[in-house]
Parts: C-alpha cells; sequence; structure tokens
C-alpha cells in the first residue's frame, strides 16, 4: 500500500538530483567527463605547445618533463594535440548526436503517433537501417561524400539515427494509451500540438538517456572513419587521425597510439557511466525494479 | 428537451490473431440507443468488458462509431466539419477514472487549464489567468494550485484539476468515466458533492459511468445497465433499483456489499461464473450462460430491448414473468429513496 | 462466555520505510490480537498501513521496510523472530496469504496445477502425483470448471476471477491456521468479488480457518467480518465487534468514513464529507492523527496523543472525546 503510485511518481523530479549524486559510478562519469570538458575549453592556455608546431629535431621523444605524453613522428607535442583533439571529439560528437536525435525523434513522433500503414513505413525504414552493417555504410556514405570532418559526421549520424526513433515511437505509444491525450483531443487539441506539447515532453527522459549513450558510439564510428584516413585530415588534432599515424611507430614510439587510445576510452567511458546513471535515476521502473 | 440522442451506435474493434487468421471484431458496443435530457444525469452501468467505456469515448468522438446516429443539440456529431466539430469539443468535456493519468505531468496546473482557453477563444492572459483562478475556486481548489505540477497534488485535488479542465469552458454535456472509483473513500464523497453542486449551478448533463451501483444511484435521474456491449435493461432511478426486471440487473443489485451487517443473510440473485470473453459472445441472450432463469429460448434468439411498463425498457424473454422484488425486499431502505 | 483464543498478538509494532526522504513510519506502535476462528478486517484508506502491516506478519516486507520495535506473536511463536527456516516452514502450511493482484500472484511460466501441487510437496513431502490429485481437487473445490483439464493451463488462460480462485486454491490446500487476504477482491468485478467473497467465508467454515482481511469498502467489512480494526495513518484508531461499528461508531474518523458512503442518502442529496485528504506519514500531525479533519477537534487532540483503550466491553478506541461523537446519522 505504501508502494502507490502517486507517492512513486511525487518521489520524480525532486529525487533526480539527489538519486544521481547517490549513484558513484554516475558521478565518476560526471567528472571524468567534466575534466574532458575543462581540457577542452581550456586547451588555449593548457597546452603547452600549438597542436600543429613541428619540430624535427624532437621526433618520437618519449614522455620527460617537458613532453609529458611525448612527441610525434613529426616532434609535435602529443599532450598538445590532444588537448587540443578533445574539443573535436567533443564536438563531433555533440554535433551526431544532435543530428540524429533530429532525424530519429520527429520520425518516431510520427510512427507513434498516427500508427497504421505510416508506422509500418517508418518502421520498416528503422528495421532496415538497423540491419546494416553501420561502419560499411558509413564508409560507403564518407566515399560518396569525400573525405573531411563534416562528412563524416553526416556519415555516422545518417547511419545511426535508428535508435532514437524505435525509443521515441514505443515511448509515444505508450504515452497515447495515457488519459491525458485523450482529454486533450477532448479538449479540440490539435496532432501537431499533442505531438509536441504533450508527448514529446514526456519522451525527453529516455532521450537524454539514449543521447548519452550514443555519444560514445558516435564518437567512436568517427574516430574509427579518421583512423581509416576518411575524417579529418591533417595536421588537424583530431585522436583517430593520432592513432592512424601512431600506428606505424607502435613498437618504437607506443606513446603516439596510447594516448589518444587512452582519452577515446575515457571519453566514451564517461558518456556510458553518465548514460546509465541518467536511465537508473530517470526510469522509475528500473529504479524500483 | 434531449441534449443527447444515440440511435442504434456500433463500435467494433478489428483485429487479426496471426498472420494469416481471419479479422474478428470485438463488439465493444453493439446496438446501443438512448437519450438523455438536458441537465439530467444518466448513470452507465456494466462490468469490465461491457463497453461503458468506449460508448462513453465514442459519444464524444474521440472514438470514431462504426455505424450509427449521435445526435448533440439536433445536430449529427458523426458527420460534423471540422469547424462544428471544434465547437462541439467545446460543449462537451470528460473526466476519466484515473486523475494522474488524466494530467499531463510535464505541464502546471495553470498550463492545464489553459489550453482549452487558448484554443477556443482569443482573451488575453490577464482574463484567462482570472478565469482559471475562478474555475479553481469552484472546484474548491485556489489560485496557490496554479503553479503545481499533478505530481505534486494528491488524488483528489488532481481530480478536482482534471474537472476544472471539462467545465472550463461551459460546456453542455460531460462524460464522466469512473470519476470517484481511484480515490479513497474519504475524498470520494468530497468529489461527488462537487459534482453534483457544478451539476446543479450550471445546468450539466452529465453521462456518469460507473460499476458501482450505489454511486450510481445516489447521482442519476435515469441508469442504463449494459452487459457485453449491449443494453440490457434501461429506466428511471428508482424503477431500476426498486423494479429491476432483467436478471443480470438483480444478481448485480445483489452482489453489492452493502454496509449494514444485518443484512448479511438475505436473499440473493446468483450469477454464475464469469463474464465470457467480448471476442466470442454467447448466441442467443449474452447473459443465458450465467443466467439462473435461462430457459431454451435465450439459447436460440437474442432477445430486444423492449418497453415493459412506462419507460420501463429490458431486454430479456422473461421480463414479463420474473420479478426481483423478493429478493430485493431486504436491501431496500438502501436501494430506495 | 468462553474466552475466545488468541491466534495471532501483535504488540506495539513499529515499521518503517526508508526513503530518500527520510524514515516513513508506515505502521507506529499497533497492537492487536486476532482470536481463532474469527474474520478479523482490518479497514483504512490507502496508505494508512494496513497493507505493511499484513506483510509484516509472514515477514514479506521490502527490503526497504524496517521493523523498529514489536512482536508479532503467533499461537505463541514471536514471528519476528524466528529462524528463516522455521518461518518457511510456517508460509503456506500455517500462515497463508493472498494478495490483490491475482493476475502478478501466479507465475506466468508453470501450469496451475503444478503450482498449486508444489504446496503439499513441499510441506507434507508429498508425491507428486498424489499432489497433482490433491491440486485437482482444490481448484474444483474453490469453483474452478473442469478442474482436471483446467489444471493443466497457464495462467495467462484463466481469467481475473479464476485466478484469484487458483490462489485461493494455492494458500488453502495445506489447510493453513491463519489465511490474510490483502483487498483480495479490489481488482475483480462486483459480481466475481460476491462469489469470492462467498467462497472465502465458506472454506473459513470448513477448514477452521482464521481470516485476516484488508480491504478499504465497508461495504466487506459488512458483509463478511466478525471484527473490524479502523486504521488511520500507521495507528489503529478504533477495535470493535462489525455490528457496534456500523451501529454506534465511537472514533469521529470510523463514524466519517460509514457516513459517506452513498447508501441509504437521498439520491443526489449532499453527502457528509471528512474535509481534506490523509496526512504524508513522513511528518504526520500532532497529538491526534486525525485532529486536523476532526469535526469534535479539542486543544488537548493537538497536543496529546490519544492511547487505544478499552472503552466499551471489547470495544477499543483511541480518541479523547469519544464520549461526544454520536451514531451514525443513518440509523438514528
Amino acid at each position: 500500500m505504501w508502494f502507490n503510485k502517486e507517492r512513486i511518481r511525487s518521489l520524480e523530479s525532486n529525487e533526480v538530483l539527489r538519486l544521481f549524486l547517490k549513484h558513484k559510478r554516475g558521478v565518476a562519469g560526471l567528472i571524468l567527463l567534466s575534466f574532458m570538458l575543462f581540457i577542452a575549453l581550456t586547451a588555449d592556455f593548457i597546452a603547452p605547445k600549438r597542436f600543429d608546431e613541428v619540430d624535427p629535431s624532437s621526433r618520437l621523444l618519449p614522455p620527460s618533463t617537458e613532453h609529458i605524453f611525448g612527441t610525434d613522428q613529426l616532434g609535435r607535442d602529443i599532450f598538445s594535440r590532444i588537448v587540443y583533439g578533445a574539443r573535436i571529439a567533443l564536438w563531433v560528437g555533440l554535433l551526431v548526436v544532435v543530428v540524429e536525435a533530429g532525424i530519429g525523434v520527429p520520425l518516431g513522433l510520427i510512427a507513434g503517433y498516427y500508427g497504421g500503414s505510416v508506422d509500418k513505413l517508418i518502421s520498416a525504414i528503422t528495421d532496415m537501417l538497423w540491419a546494416f552493417p553501420p561502419i560499411i555504410l558509413a564508409l560507403a556514405i564518407v566515399t560518396i561524400l569525400g573525405p573531411g570532418l563534416t562528412n563524416v559526421v553526416i556519415a555516422v549520424s545518417i547511419v545511426s539515427w535508428a535508435p532514437y526513433t524505435r525509443v521515441v515511437r514505443a515511448k509515444t505509444l505508450s504515452i497515447m494509451g495515457r488519459e491525458f491525450i485523450t482529454a486533450a483531443r477532448a479538449v479540440g487539441e490539435s496532432s501537431l500540438s499533442i505531438m509536441f506539447r504533450y508527448v514529446l515532453p514526456n519522451t525527453l527522459a529516455p532521450i537524454i538517456v539514449l543521447a548519452t549513450l550514443t555519444i560514445p558510439s558516435a564518437i567512436l564510428y568517427t574516430t574509427a572513419l579518421s583512423f581509416l584516413g576518411f575524417g579529418a585530415q591533417p595536421p588537424t588534432p583530431d585522436w583517430g587521425a593520432m592513432l592512424n599515424e601512431g600506428k606505424d611507430y607502435i613498437f618504437k614510439a607506443p606513446w603516439c597510439s596510447i594516448f589518444p587510445g587512452l582519452f577515446i576510452t575515457l571519453t566514451a567511458l564517461s558518456f556510458n557511466l553518465l548514460g546509465d546513471a541518467l536511465r537508473d535515476v530517470l526510469d522509475p521502473k528500473l529504479r524500483l525494479g | 428537451m434531449e441534449l443527447l440522442v444515440v440511435e442504434d451506435l456500433r463500435k467494433y474493434f478489428e483485429f487479426k490473431k496471426g498472420l494469416f487468421a481471419r479479422k474478428q471484431y470485438v463488439r465493444a458496443v453493439d446496438g446501443v440507443s438512448f437519450s438523455v435530457e438536458r441537465g439530467t444525469t444518466l448513470g452507465v452501468v456494466g462490468e469490465s468488458g461491457s463497453g461503458k467505456t468506449t460508448l462513453g469515448l465514442t459519444i464524444l468522438r474521440l472514438i470514431e462509431p462504426t455505424s450509427g446516429r449521435i445526435l448533440f443539440n439536433g445536430s449529427d456529431v458523426t458527420r460534423l466539419s471540422k469547424e462544428e466539430l471544434k465547437h462541439f469539443r467545446r460543449s462537451t468535456g470528460i473526466v476519466f477514472q484515473d486523475p494522474y493519468s488524466s494530467l499531463n505531468p510535464r505541464m502546471r496546473v495553470k498550463e492545464i487549464l489553459e489550453r482549452p482557453l487558448k484554443i477556443h477563444s482569443d482573451e488575453g492572459e490577464e482574463s484567462r489567468v482570472e478565469r482559471i483562478i475562478k474555475t479553481l475556486e469552484e472546484v474548491g481548489l485556489s489560485a496557490e494550485h496554479l503553479m503545481r505540477y499533478p505530481h505534486e497534488l494528491s488524488g483528489g485535488q488532481q481530480q478536482r484539476v482534471a474537472i476544472a479542465r471539462a467545465i472550463i469552458l461551459k460546456p453542455l454535456l460531460v462524460v464522466l468515466d469512473e470519476p470517484t472509483s481511484s480515490l479513497d473513500v474519504s475524498v470520494q464523497a468530497q468529489i461527488l458533492n462537487l459534482l453534483l453542486d457544478l451539476q446543479s449551478r450550471h445546468e450539466l448533463t452529465y453521462v456518469f459511468i460507473t460499476h458501482d451501483l450505489l454511486t450510481a444511484k445516489h447521482v442519476s435521474d435515469f441508469i442504463m445497465v449494459m452487459y457485453l456491449g449491449k443494453v440490457v435493461e434501461y429506466s428511471t432511478v428508482r424503477e431500476v433499483f426498486s423494479n429491476p426486471r432483467h436478471p443480470y440487473t438483480a444478481s448485480l443489485l445483489s452482489s453489492i456489499p452493502i454496509p449494514d451487517p444485518k443484512l448479511r443473510g438475505r436473499k440473493r440473485v446468483s450469477v454464475v461464473g464469469e463474464p465470457p470473453s467480448p471476442l466470442n459472445p454467447p448466441k442467443g441472450c449474452r447473459y443465458h450462460p450465467r443466467c439462473p432463469y435461462a430457459i431454451d429460448t435465450c439459447e436460440l434468439r437474442e432477445p430486444e430491448l423492449l418497453e415493459h411498463d412506462k419507460k420501463h425498457f429490458v431486454a430479456c424473454h422473461r421480463a414479463g414473468e420474473l420479478s426481483f422484488r423478493e429478493f430485493l425486499a431486504d436491501m431496500d431502505s438502501f436501494l430506495s429513496e | 462466555m468462553r474466552v475466545p483464543e488468541v491466534l495471532l498478538d501483535v504488540r506495539d509494532l513499529r515499521i518503517c520505510y526508508e526513503t530518500s526522504r527520510g524514515c516513513v513510519k508506515a505502521v507506529d506502535g499497533v497492537s492487536l490480537e486476532v482470536y481463532a476462528g474469527e474474520t478479523f478486517c482490518l479497514v483504512g484508506e490507502t496508505g494508512c498501513g494496513k497493507s505493511t502491516l499484513a506483510l509484516a506478519i509472514p515477514r514479506l516486507l521490502p527490503p526497504n521496510a524496517r521493523i523498529l520495535s514489536g512482536s508479532i506473536l503467533f499461537k505463541g511463536v514471536d514471528l519476528l523472530r524466528v529462524s528463516d527456516s522455521k518461518l518457511q516452514e510456517l508460509r503456506g502450511k500455517e500462515i497463508a496469504m493472498i494478495f490483490q493482484n491475482p493476475m502478478t500472484s501466479l507465475n506466468p511460466v508453470h501450469r496451475v496445477g503444478f503450482q498449486v501441487a508444489e504446496v503439499p510437496v513441499t510441506h507434507f513431502k508429498m508425491s507428486w502425483r498424489e499432489a497433482l490429485a490433491t491440486a485437482v481437487r482444490q481448484l474444483g473445490r474453490v469453483g474452478i470448471a473442469d478442474p482436471d483439464l483446467r489444471s493443466r493451463d497457464y495462467p495467462h488462460t484463466f481469467s481475473g476471477g479464476m485466478k484469484q480462485r487458483s490462489m485461493i486454491a494455492m494458500m488453502t490446500t495445506c489447510k493453513p491456521s491463519l489465511l490474510i487476504a490483502d483487498e483480495p477482491t479490489t481488482a475483480l468485478d462486483v459480481t466475481i468479488q460476491a462469489q469470492i467473497l462467498k467462497l472465502l467465508h465458506e472454506l473459513k467454515n470448513e477448514y477452521g480457518l482464521t481470516l485476516l482481511l484488508i480491504t478499504h469498502n465497508f461495504g466487506i467489512v459488512a458483509e463478511v467480518c466478525d471484527r473490524v480494526g479502523v486504521m488511520y495513518a500507521g495507528k489503529i484508531v478504533e477495535v470493535a465487534d462489525v455490528t457496534e461499528v456500523f451501529e454506534a461508531p465511537l472514533h469521529p474518523y470510523t463514524k466519517g468514513l460509514i457516513d459517506c458512503v452513498v447508501a441509504r442518502r437521498k439520491s443526489k442529496s449532499r453527502l457528509n464529507q471528512i474535509p481534506g485528504t490523509p496526512p504524508s506519514l513522513l511528518n504526520p500531525p500532532t497529538g491526534c492523527r486525525f485532529h486536523p479533519r476532526c469535526a469534535y477537534v479539542t486543544h488537548e487532540c493537538v497536543k496529546e496523543e490519544p492511547r487505544l483503550i478499552e472503552v466499551r466491553k471489547n470495544h477499543l478506541v483511541a480518541c479523547h472525546n469519544y464520549e461526544k461523537v454520536g451514531g451514525v446519522s443513518w440509523s438514528s
């Protein structure tokens, strides 16, 4: 009796922050992400060198007090490149998510709201996309569009909006069964108004969770494409491109690839931890289970 | 004057079980006719699966009927133009069972009540807020609740907000779908009192849908009893409760737990088994497998809803010969006015 | 008069739920005696602690519940202090429980007959063959048509009423001494409700069960109970025989609840109502917890909490002003 719906609901909003702060892994993810954001924002101040400053006299130096992450094959300071690279990684991650959500969310809303053949068509497209190996498809798209960071963002977004459509569609379907939707129709709300005033605000929680959970894969895909040489072109300090350049010296100068790799992993990890925590906190059903 | 006239209304839900299966229909509402006079309350009573909720949604055209006519103020609701439909929305309101589910959790009370006004009138912010506060006060809330979210209100307060939303446009007809069933006993009485107050103040017409016969009796002028999508009995409250003619109505009345320990050993009209699946309703009279009074005819032929006494409609082959007065004699103090 | 045997004796029980907002005292100092062979009803509104109390008896409380103090003596054994294995043995065999929602109480992946048969196999080391035969018999007893056939079906093919019957069959195969039924008919239709209540009553007489029924419906109280305990905000405010409760309630809350039932009111007349809503148990009102909603409130009620005392024979009430509370309005 104590666990009645009302009381659980009343917990919802006030408790989100408190519950999040109790979530140790979530807090760890947030700290890690804050660190990445910090170095990205303050790159101009904390980077000892410019990211494209070539110094032929100090090529492939191991980590030392002067170059804490060592130098690469052109004598560039790896730490500085990584710090500037954080900007690219985070920006690209964010951009991809915005474009993905921009495509996926409206489609999901429309499919869930109208149902019937509209839903069948959208779901069929989503499923088809889902069945494709994403990296191959992205490769194909970049090949057509040509290399470059913008094109990589477009390619990655195109191959991975499907989860948004699925999640939003499912959530929309469940919301459409709630009585406040019928009540909205009874007072004369239009379809558009119902979709954006009543359905969308109630799908935000899963969208936020999904976004934090897809940023790491967006970062991984873009770095993978950059690693394959389709993404950022030299001398852009893209972590994936750095990995690519460093692979030739993997035995001679492993720091060239270890540090970019480490930062890719840590950034992806921070979003994953954060996303998991948000899901735990925002989804009351899981919380109770 | 009759505000609402419903003629032979049907709503069949179609669904397929499996890829190659034949289409099947659930006849949620199957040929229902009735009328409601302005300022009165029609109580629609039935168990789960009786189609009472579908009926409520269909007469407001929140579900498209399969066939039949719904005349509201003389015009056919099933054939309204977009503009007329908007006007119809303005003249009708609905209140649901679960108040929390019927309020958008992401909107504050102010916004919930503001939407109908924004859609249907172009008055300014100030006069809108004034009207909202006036309506809130009418339902027993106040300006302090304006900026609250639904989850910050108790169940009773949420239901008051839902009622405020239904009446803010001064409608003629309000459909109340189990408005008190999910509330605590002490709050139920508050809400029933509120609904009756509002009705007499604004001359509202109610269609009151409920499974609780005692509540239906308290608020209604007419009672319509439904079973598996069909009307089995329809008359004034007094008639239905003092002289039920359909065995199902009688067994419903017998099944009510009466809050008086002295009536424990009273005679009852029994009912056998459980309601069958609406997907596959029994042939003939839909009630016959559960009816202790069933005869051969009941299995073969579906009874029509016929007027037996003045304004007392019953759909039973044996309506003429059966009387349940002796069973209900004990409960008289509860059932008669 | 013969002194009735006390089967269940709850003493000064306090249970709280740990939430991130603090400790919620769902049951706060409840003492209660249930006599062997009677039907005792715990009645109250949402959140009054009646279900928590019921769950505490077979120690089935959710993990965030904490028992702060008190004891629950069942046939002289303190259920809060016996070992887990002993308790396991008592559950199902001596103490059985059925819940409000029959849809979720049965395991969807096992056949109904199997689930019912499992109980005697566990508790009486009965052979499966024998247990299955018992299960079929028991399913028939609770009113499942074609029990032989239906016992081989899975729960999802059963209607709500049949599931609740199956639960009852499962819980009564071992003929327990105490059956706790938490809102057993709330999710069911009126006609099915009447059938289930009748069944419980028959089984009670047949097996000599003691029935502890939790409900919010005063109609059900009147139909089946011998004695009633009324709960409000984690406390018991009144205990009495059923007729006494309906004819001469002494607590203003009990009176209010009985008064606001629509029966016996002239159609469309104003109902007597209790103002306000039940309080939050996070910080309940001072003194008597009902005082903010009470028509008979005095200074004493705000300051001092009334104790549950026997003011008439077999009639306990926790109210400072019980003498002023008249009978219910419709019976006078």
